[in-house]
């Protein structure tokens, strides 16, 4: 069951709010929601089914070589950046 | 103590390669920041993180180390949060699938064998390093991407020393296998420690506190052994643990508290959809098992067994696999194990020790050691010349057959040659030669030194001292 206490408990540990009339319009939507997922739940044998992570199965993944180093120079990377202490990327202080 | 005290330690450990785990950036160490990165580092829009083989082979290879189960198919996961030292917003880990599950090692606690179950290993990204200052914090990406195996144990660990013996092994392991550098001074290597304490007897764990982001295993022995004494304090006097996360301070040698745990983050886990899983096959797995060498532990027990060491000189010769190896050397080219290892435990180890290299590095190989105690063995030269010999070879840079030629050596192990000596000592000495009790020892004494010194401690001592008894025998039984 979704509350609008437990939508504000996620809210808040996401770090944000909303409006009352928000928490309204999310409560609707997750009725229907949890109502087809009731439908799916419902599904003889569901249990049984792997849940599909991957469309197809794919046989020959292959992987990197470690080789073939290769960087995107300092000044570009910091060229994205407004804030910046030498080579450095700047933030505001994010411990206490 | 009334209180049983129970750890659980997760141990990141940064992966030796030469590019990232996602990105073909270096993984190397760099002082300059933000140079050793890719897009994929910083976490561009469209960017296709594509898993490195040597990390994942070298995963496979430190699951099978710790005896856990393999899956059939590496699987990533995204972990999502939100922390500027992660450009994406979440980190490539494995949750699902992780590489390894339900090990095992066996480590040595003093002279007991404690076995540490493993609760799983996973592969995942190392985050960026953050600085922080009075106002503001940097970011330097270098680290970001950088292969990282994290190990993560049963709360199985019941004291200081068994953590500490346990991070011990695992590093061993991590060079044994070149799978890391595993220095802790340069963060290759760090370690979470999760301590609760219960009362003894109790059948439920206690209050677990965590403490995040220790940097040597010196400050885990003390973080933990705080630990156990602020905990056991507030339980005596009747309070309440408090679950939460606490930072070690090791200039002051105490835990500050960093925040309350109320209960798990909800990292919202899911399968890495970039990333396709990738079979592990039979034949991959048989081509790693090939380069898993015999580790620490089976070493340190065929050594005992085999060859008769004490627990002591086998975990000493045992600590790197260089010296292992030495020692193994040395020992098939017929060398007497403890003979062997005594040489290697004092000489050798206390030479590289001092001028910290690598036993491969040293000078003075397998074949000159086995020259040296041969040469010991045949009486040609004293256990005290070899000594003075093997410094000589190293700093000459020479041969024990050229140091002992150059300077003249060789015992002299021929009879006639020391009894013609004794007979001249004798003669010079004649009334004391004549007072000879073979009940005293101090006139032999006498004579051995003075046959030392006229061959200038060539003789060898043992021939002439029974040399030396015969003769002053046969003086008294004359007269």
């Amino acid at each position: 069951m979704i509350t609008k206490e437990l939508l504000k408990d996620y809210a808040n540990k996401l770090m944000f709010d909303m409006k009352d009339e928000e928490y309204q319009t999310l409560l609707k939507e997750f009725d229907v929601i949890l109502k087809q997922m009731d439908l799916i739940s419902n599904i003889e044998g569901i249990n049984q089914v792997e849940p599909m992570t991957f469309p197809f199965e794919l046989q020959d993944v292959e992987l990197r070589k470690d080789e073939n180093i290769r960087t995107i120079t300092k000044e570009d990377a910091l060229s994205n950046t407004d804030s910046k202490m030498g080579n450095e990327i700047r933030v505001p202080k994010v411990v206490e | 103590m009334n209180y049983e005290v129970t750890i659980g330690l997760e141990v990141h450990c940064e992966v030796k390669t030469k590019s990232k785990m996602f990105s073909p950036a270096p993984n190397n160490y760099n002082e300059n920041p933000n140079e050793n990165i890719s897009e994929i580092d910083l976490g561009f829009p469209g960017i296709l993180p594509i898993a490195n083989m040597e990390a994942v082979r070298k995963s496979i290879l430190m699951a099978m180390a710790l005896n856990c189960k393999l899956p059939e198919k590496m699987f990533f996961d995204r972990k999502n949060y939100y922390y500027p030292d992660l450009p994406k917003g979440y980190q490539i880990t494995q949750n699902t699938k992780p590489v390894g599950i339900n090990g095992y090692i066996d480590v040595y606690v003093a002279d007991k064998v404690k076995r540490i179950n493993i609760h799983d290993i996973h592969l995942e990204e190392d985050t960026a390093s953050l600085d922080h200052y009075d106002t503001y914090s940097l970011i330097d990406y270098n680290r970001a991407g950088v292969p990282l195996l994290e190990t993560v144990t049963e709360p199985c660990i019941h004291s200081s020393e068994e953590a500490l013996a346990f991070l011990d092994s695992l590093r061993r392991i991590f060079l044994y296998t070149n799978i890391s550098e595993a220095r802790t001074d340069r963060g290759q290597m760090r370690c979470d420690v999760n301590i609760s304490l219960a009362k003894k007897g109790s059948k439920t764990l206690g209050t677990k506190v965590e403490m995040k982001n220790i940097n040597s295993f010196s400050n885990v022995k003390d973080a933990i052994e705080y630990e156990i004494k602020r905990q056991s304090e507030l339980l005596d006097s009747g309070e309440k643990i408090v679950m939460e996360t606490r930072r070690y301070d090791d200039t002051t040698g105490k835990t500050y508290r960093m925040r309350e745990k109320v209960e798990n983050l909800d990292y919202k886990y899911y399968i890495e959809p970039n990333i396709p899983p990738f079979k592990i096959t039979e034949k991959l797995i048989n081509e790693i098992k090939e380069e898993l060498p015999m580790l620490q532990f089976e070493r340190i027990n065929k050594y005992i067994n085999e060859y008769e060491l004490s627990l002591y000189d086998a975990t000493i010769l045992t600590k790197n696999i260089e010296t292992a190896l030495y020692f193994e050397e040395v020992i098939k080219k017929g060398v007497e194990p403890k003979i062997a290892a005594n040489w290697i435990n004092t000489r050798i180890l206390g030479y590289i020790n001092k001028e910290e290299i690598n036993i491969n590095d040293c000078t003075f190989k397998t074949d000159d050691l086995v020259e040296l105690i041969g040469y010991i063995n045949k009486n040609v030269i004293s256990t005290k010349q070899a000594k003075d010999i093997f410094y000589k070879c190293l700093e000459e840079n020479k041969k024990p057959s050229i140091i002992i030629k150059e300077n003249n050596m060789e015992q002299i192990t021929d009879t006639n040659a020391i009894l013609s000596v004794i007979k001249e000592v004798i003669n010079e000495n004649l009334d004391l030669a004549k007072s000879y009790n073979p009940e005293r020892g101090r006139t032999v004494d006498f004579f051995v030194g003075q046959v030392m010194k006229k061959t200038k401690g060539k003789a060898n001592p043992k021939s002439a001292m029974d040399l030396i008894k015969e003769e002053l025998l046969k003086l008294i039984q004359k007269n």
